[in-house]
C-alpha cells in the first residue's frame, strides 16, 4: 500500500515535470508556431521514451527487494524519483570501446605531439627570436663598435692632422727662428716709434768690465745673452773671461785681450765652440789662460754685419735688425763727456777722424724716435749712466759702426 | 795696462804756432810719473796721455792753474777696427803768465762719486 502511494506520487511528479516540459514546449512552439497537437504528440513520445510504467516500476522494485533478501545484502531501498526513468535515460555512462580508447589515445597522442610540435615550434621560434635579438644586439654592438672605431679613427686623424699642423708650424717657426731671435709674431715693426730691450724679461744684467779693455767680450756676451733670452726665455750668464781668454776667429787669431779686441772673432768662436757660463769661468778683469775650449750647447747659428762692409747702418737698418735679432753689437767713440753721462740723450757729436773712429764696443738694445736716439747697454756696471744704459742720439759719436747681429741656438 | 808702468816717454817735439786752432807748440806724450816741459807764454802746448777710454777710465787734470786756459781736450784713437784699445787723451793749454806750474793728471773712473785713482801723471810746466 505504501509502495503504491509512493509510486503514485512519483508518477504525479513525473507527469508534472512532463507538463512543465510540455508548457515549455508550448512556449517554444508559440515562438516557432507549433500547434497544440504537435506539443501533445511530443509529450507522449517523450514520456514513452524515457519513463517506466507503474508495472515496470513495481516489478523492478520487487526484483531489487528479492535480490536483497536472496543475497543477504545489507543496504535498504525505497522508491524514489529516479525509479520512474529507464536506467538508460538516467545513466549516460557508456564505457568506451577499445577502438574508441585507441582512437582517443591516438587523438591524445596526436594532440600531445601537436602540442609538443607547437612547443618545439615555440621553442624554435623563441630561439630564433633570441638569435635574431642576439644578432640584432650584436649588430647594434658592432654598429656601436664601428661608430666608436670610426670616431676613434676620426679623432686620431684629427689628432694626427693637428700634430702635423703643429709640427709644420713648429718646423716653420724653427726655420723662421733659424733666421731670427725674436719670433715674428712678437717682433716690433721697424717703423715702430720706440722699442726697448731693457726689461727683466728682455735683458740680462748690466756687467762691469773694470780696467781691462774687454768691452768687445762684454758686448759679445750681452748680445748672446739677450738673443738667447728672447728666443728661449732662458736667462744665461755667459762667461766674459772665457771669451777673453779663449776666443779666436775663424782664422785662429786671438779675438782680443785687455788691450782691445773685436766681437766678430768672438762670434766666429761661439759658432764653432759655443759660450761657457760665468759660474764655470768667472770674470777676473785680466787676461789669462783659456781654462776650457770644450764645445758647449750655447752656440751661434749665424752672425753677420748689418752692413756688408761692417760700416755704420742707417737708423732704419738698425731698427729692422733690432726687431729681428734683438740686441746688436756695435761700437761708439767714447770721450770724457760720454764717460760722464748720467741721464738724458747723449748728443756730444764729438769730432771724429772718420766713420771707423771708434774705441768702445757697446750693445744697442732699442730705439726711440721721439728721442731720436738708440738705447745702449754699456759694460761699466749699473752705477753708470741710467742704470748702466745710455741714450745715444742717432749718428752721434759714430754710434753703430761695425753693427753686427747673431742668431743663437734654440733649446 | 803695464805700458803705463814704464818710465816717462821723452819729449817728442816742439813747434811754434800761433792761435788755438792750430797745432800746439809743444806736445808731451806723457806716461804715469813725472816729467817736465817748457813752453812759451801765450803759446799753446799739448799734453798727451795714453789711456783706454772704453774701460770707463780716463785721465783728468786735478787742478787747472789760474793763469791756464784750456784750449782743447780730445781723444785720439790709435787703432782702428778694434774696440777697447788704446786712446790718446790730448789736453791743449795756454798760459799768458810766466812761471813754473805743476799739472797733475789722474787716471780713474771719474764718473764715480769717489773715484779710485789708479795712476797719476805729473807734468812740471815752465812757461817762459
Amino acid at each position: 500500500m505504501k509502495l503504491r502511494n509512493i509510486g503514485k506520487l512519483l508518477l504525479l511528479s513525473g507527469i508534472t515535470s512532463i507538463f512543465i516540459i510540455a508548457v515549455t514546449s508550448v512556449i517554444d512552439a508559440q515562438t516557432t508556431k507549433t500547434t497544440k497537437d504537435d506539443i501533445w504528440n511530443k509529450f507522449r513520445e517523450d514520456k514513452k521514451r524515457i519513463g517506466r510504467t507503474d508495472k515496470e516500476i513495481k516489478d523492478t522494485m520487487k526484483k531489487i527487494v528479492d535480490d536483497l533478501k536472496k543475497k543477504n545484502m545489507k543496504f535498504k531501498v525505497e522508491l524514489n524519483e529516479m525509479m520512474k526513468y529507464k536506467i538508460s535515460e538516467i545513466t549516460g555512462t557508456k564505457p568506451p570501446s577499445e577502438d574508441e580508447l585507441k582512437k582517443k589515445e591516438e587523438e591524445r597522442r596526436r594532440k600531445e605531439e601537436l602540442e609538443k610540435e607547437k612547443a618545439e615550434k615555440r621553442k624554435r621560434d623563441e630561439l630564433r627570436r633570441q638569435e635574431e635579438e642576439r644578432k640584432k644586439r650584436e649588430e647594434e654592438i658592432n654598429r656601436e663598435k664601428d661608430r666608436k672605431r670610426k670616431e676613434e679613427l676620426k679623432r686620431k686623424e684629427e689628432a694626427r692632422r693637428k700634430q702635423e699642423e703643429k709640427k709644420r708650424n713648429e718646423d716653420a717657426k724653427k726655420a723662421e727662428m733659424n733666421d731670427r731671435n725674436i719670433p715674428l709674431d712678437l717682433a716690433p715693426s721697424g717703423s715702430a716709434s720706440a722699442f726697448f730691450l731693457n726689461g727683466s724679461k728682455t735683458s740680462t744684467l748690466v756687467k762691469y768690465q773694470g780696467i781691462c779693455g774687454s768691452c768687445w767680450a762684454f758686448t759679445s756676451a750681452a748680445v748672446y745673452e739677450t738673443g738667447y733670452l728672447l728666443k728661449n726665455e732662458v736667462v744665461l750668464d755667459v762667461s766674459e773671461q772665457s771669451i777673453l781668454d779663449c776666443a779666436v776667429d775663424k782664422s785662429g787669431n786671438d779675438a782680443g785681450s785687455c788691450d782691445g779686441g773685436w766681437y766678430g772673432g768672438v762670434f766666429d768662436y761661439l759658432t764653432a765652440k759655443g759660450a761657457r757660463l760665468e759660474k764655470d769661468d768667472p770674470y777676473k778683469g785680466k787676461s789669462g789662460f783659456c781654462s776650457s775650449s770644450a764645445p758647449t750647447k750655447y752656440k751661434v747659428i749665424k752672425w753677420g754685419y748689418i752692413r756688408r762692409n761692417a760700416g755704420t747702418p742707417s737708423v732704419k737698418e738698425m731698427k729692422e735688425a733690432i726687431a729681428k735679432y734683438g740686441a746688436i753689437a756695435a761700437t761708439v767713440k767714447v770721450t770724457p763727456a760720454f764717460q760722464a753721462y748720467k741721464s738724458g740723450i747723449f748728443d756730444e757729436h764729438a769730432s771724429v777722424s772718420g766713420p771707423n773712429d771708434v774705441n768702445h764696443a757697446i750693445t744697442i738694445v732699442g730705439w726711440d724716435d721721439t728721442k731720436k736716439a738708440y738705447l745702449v747697454k754699456n759694460s761699466w756696471g749699473p752705477g753708470w749712466g741710467e742704470k748702466g744704459y745710455i741714450w745715444v742720439e742717432y749718428g752721434c759719436n759714430n754710434i753703430g759702426y761695425g753693427a753686427a747681429w747673431v742668431i743663437v741656438t734654440a733649446e | 795696462m803695464s805700458r803705463f808702468n814704464i818710465i816717462f816717454a821723452a819729449l817728442l817735439s816742439v813747434f811754434l804756432v800761433n792761435g788755438c786752432t792750430e797745432k800746439p807748440v809743444l806736445v808731451v806724450q806723457a806716461v804715469p810719473g813725472e816729467q817736465s816741459i817748457a813752453a812759451k807764454a801765450g803759446k799753446s802746448f799739448s799734453i798727451q796721455l795714453k789711456g783706454q777710454m772704453s774701460t770707463g777710465y780716463s785721465w783728468k787734470l786735478s787742478e787747472l792753474p789760474a793763469s791756464f786756459e784750456i784750449i782743447k781736450e780730445d781723444v785720439k784713437t790709435l787703432e782702428k777696427d778694434i774696440a777697447g784699445g788704446e786712446d790718446i787723451q790730448q789736453f791743449i793749454y795756454r798760459s799768458a803768465q810766466k812761471g813754473d806750474f805743476i799739472l797733475t793728471f789722474r787716471y780713474a773712473e771719474h764718473w764715480k762719486k769717489k773715484p779710485k785713482y789708479v795712476k797719476t801723471a805729473t807734468v812740471k810746466v815752465r812757461i817762459e
